[in-house]
């Protein structure tokens, strides 16, 4: 990452406006003047499961954070304090708040080496692999692989607005044109609301794995995600739509 | 289903924490039947669906899960309730659920048991993929 970072030169009067800091006006001027940076940080990390307003607060925090404890007479520019500042905010709030539910450290770095093992495996074999190969890869006993592949469930799904590329293209256009039939699916008309009022995405991956049979992998290929995130949105749409209880409607419109 | 020596057998509330136990056995026996990651994932959104769909048929007081493996790798799920249930009515295979779980399965079927609880039974599909 450091090998792009922005180049913002801290210029004579940042030395300044930290001179005359406790005052709220250099404190404003110096947020103003970097909150450029912050976002560039943030927009670094989109794609990975955490809203883009997410990613600029937490990168906002860093950037605060980084006023607050930078020292101008150790001679480096703030710019670069602040990146380093910003980014290890930005990782925090991965390793702490990217999971829903309270998951031990230990197993979120398991199911990352699982997350790994899975897509070279994958990519390997062409198709999706047991879990004693990906045991044998990730080094790691076959339970703790069953658990991991629990646990990856409880991370939090990337929005189908989150931008998954630098140049902003979000998920949902990268899915392409929404099958005619989805639209003409008399069976898909006749479900709930709760189905209906799915995010495009989702919506799609039902409509790929439940009307039209694809598989998991399949899907993935299609929709250019891994097996791993298929499964994962799968599996919370699922789980939201039998919170949402209204779906024993299936058939009511398709005779 | 008939009980056979490797069969496991669940009991618990009709509750959420259950239906996580459900899905934590039916995985590992799915593990070591080496199924596939897509196959383990699919057995267990099967098993969830099943028992959210019975337990919200009529407020069951308990779920009870058997799990069969067999040497060919199969494995076969029955859950059913610990009672009759007056709200049941023996065919839900319009609703959501039931497309979901015969889409992850085969020889997916729903009906009562020989003691007239309410009882949905499938069979894990090794390979994971759809067919």
């Amino acid at each position: 990452m450091s090998s792009s970072q922005p180049r913002v030169p801290d210029g004579p009067e940042v030395l300044e406006w930290f001179r005359e800091l406790p005052d709220p006006a250099a404190r404003e001027r110096l947020v103003h003047r970097f909150l450029p940076l912050a976002e560039h940080l943030a927009w670094r990390f989109a794609g990975r499961g955490e809203s883009k307003e997410d990613l600029q607060q937490v990168a906002s925090l860093g950037l605060v954070h980084a006023i607050d404890r930078y020292d101008p007479d150790r001679g480096v520019q703030f710019a670069t304090f602040a990146t380093v500042t910003i980014v290890g905010e930005l990782k925090r709030h991965f390793r702490d708040r990217g999971w829903s539910v309270r998951v031990p450290r230990t197993l979120q770095e398991a199911a990352m080496a699982v997350n790994r093992a899975t897509t070279e495996l994958w990519q390997s074999l062409g198709r999706s692999p047991t879990v004693e190969e990906i045991a044998d890869r990730a080094q790691l006993s076959q339970e703790t692989v069953l658990e991991a592949l629990e646990a990856v469930q409880s991370y939090t799904a990337s929005s189908l607005e989150a931008p998954v590329g630098e140049d902003g293209v979000t998920a949902g256009e990268l899915m392409g044109d929404v099958d005619p039939q989805l639209e003409i699916s008399q069976e898909w008309l006749a479900v709930g609301p709760a189905l209906r009022d799915l995010p495009q995405r989702e919506r799609h991956i039902l409509y790929l794995r439940f009307f039209k049979d694809m598989t998991q992998t399949e899907i993935a290929q299609e929709i250019g995600i891994s097996q791993m995130h298929v499964s994962r949105l799968l599996t919370q749409t699922l789980a939201k739509l039998r919170e949402a209880g209204d779906l024993d409607v299936l058939d009511a419109g398709s005779g | 289903m008939t009980l056979d020596s490797r069969e496991v057998v669940v009991t618990g509330p009709a509750a959420p924490d259950t239906v996580r136990v459900f899905r934590a056995v039916a995985g590992s026996l799915a593990m070591r039947a080496g199924a596939t990651v897509e196959g383990i994932d699919e057995f267990r959104i099967a098993v969830d669906e099943a028992a959210t769909l019975l337990t919200h048929a009529g407020n069951p007081a308990a779920l009870v899960m058997a799990v069969a493996p067999s040497p060919e790798g199969t494995i076969g799920v029955a859950i059913h309730t610990d009672g009759p249930l007056a709200g049941w009515p023996g065919d839900r295979e319009g609703s959501w659920s039931w497309r979901v779980i015969s889409h992850l399965t085969s020889q997916a079927g729903m009906g009562t048991d020989e003691d007239g609880c309410p009882e949905i039974r499938f069979v894990m599909r090794p390979s994971g993929t759809s067919g």
